[in-house]
């Protein structure tokens, strides 16, 4: 029943690795985080995400984690 | 290491069951009087001294299998808690769940004893014959520990959870 809501914090991975024509794959090196786990990431299955992953991600995409989450109440249970 | 133990509480859960049919069948046989041992031992004694003996196979007849079954309960979830911890995955919501029914299951096994160690002073008592008897304080410190313990791993493997959807 919850998994069919989508989580009201959408991780905008894949648009940014496509704007900037970057595969998961090429991430997962520059960064030293497992495919596996950057997979949990882009499919919005991560329960939380450290600082150290926030500032890799943000300094190999070059964006602000603004740009990583979006946040929409549609998927809120609360709402 | 894990695999000896494993190997040994098995061991131990047959024992259990062994023992505790050799038992069953034995105190059946008394209360039944086969061959007239039991009339033969209680041959020149009162009446109080019988019915004490009475009840005393009575109630040891009536607590040996629930007490098999503690143990069994008790050893065989230890074994998949070892099981689980030796593939290394201990913090599961299975092993709080095992963790509390142990604890359960020393309960039983604790309030047997003390049934048993209440006829076996009333028989003692009653026939002049020692029956053997006296109170462990360890197993009933163990029955908080296992459910502190299985709090302790509800716990761990909420923690657990959260570390896995962790990036």
């Amino acid at each position: 029943m919850a998994a069919t809501i989508p989580p009201p914090i959408e991780v905008r991975l894949d648009e940014l690795l496509r704007e900037r024509g970057m595969t998961l794959t090429e991430l997962s090196d520059r960064i030293g985080l497992t495919l596996a786990n950057l997979s949990i990431l882009k499919t919005g299955k991560a329960k939380a995400i450290r600082f150290t992953t926030l500032e890799a991600i943000c300094r190999e995409l070059d964006c602000q984690p603004g740009d990583l989450l979006q946040y929409s109440n549609q998927g809120d249970p609360e709402r | 290491m894990f695999s000896a133990i494993i190997t040994g509480l098995k061991l131990a859960n047959w024992l259990n069951w062994i023992v505790a049919i050799v038992l069953t069948g034995f105190f059946a046989l008394l209360l039944a009087d086969a061959g007239g041992v039991r009339a033969e031992i209680l041959a020149g004694r009162g009446e109080a001294s019988r019915e004490a003996t009475r009840l005393y196979l009575y109630t040891v007849l009536s607590i040996v299998p629930p007490t098999a079954i503690a143990v069994h309960m008790l050893l065989t979830r230890l074994v998949a808690l070892v099981r689980d911890a030796a593939a290394g995955m201990a913090f599961t919501t299975a092993n709080a769940v095992r963790l509390r029914m142990m604890g359960w299951a020393l309960l039983a096994i604790n309030i047997a004893d003390l049934v048993y160690g209440w006829v076996s002073i009333r028989a003692s008592e009653a026939s002049g014959e020692y029956f053997g008897w006296s109170l462990s304080l360890t197993g009933w410190v163990a029955v908080p520990l296992l459910f502190v313990l299985a709090h302790v791993f509800r716990e761990g493997a909420a923690m657990r959870q959260d570390l896995e959807g962790t990036v």
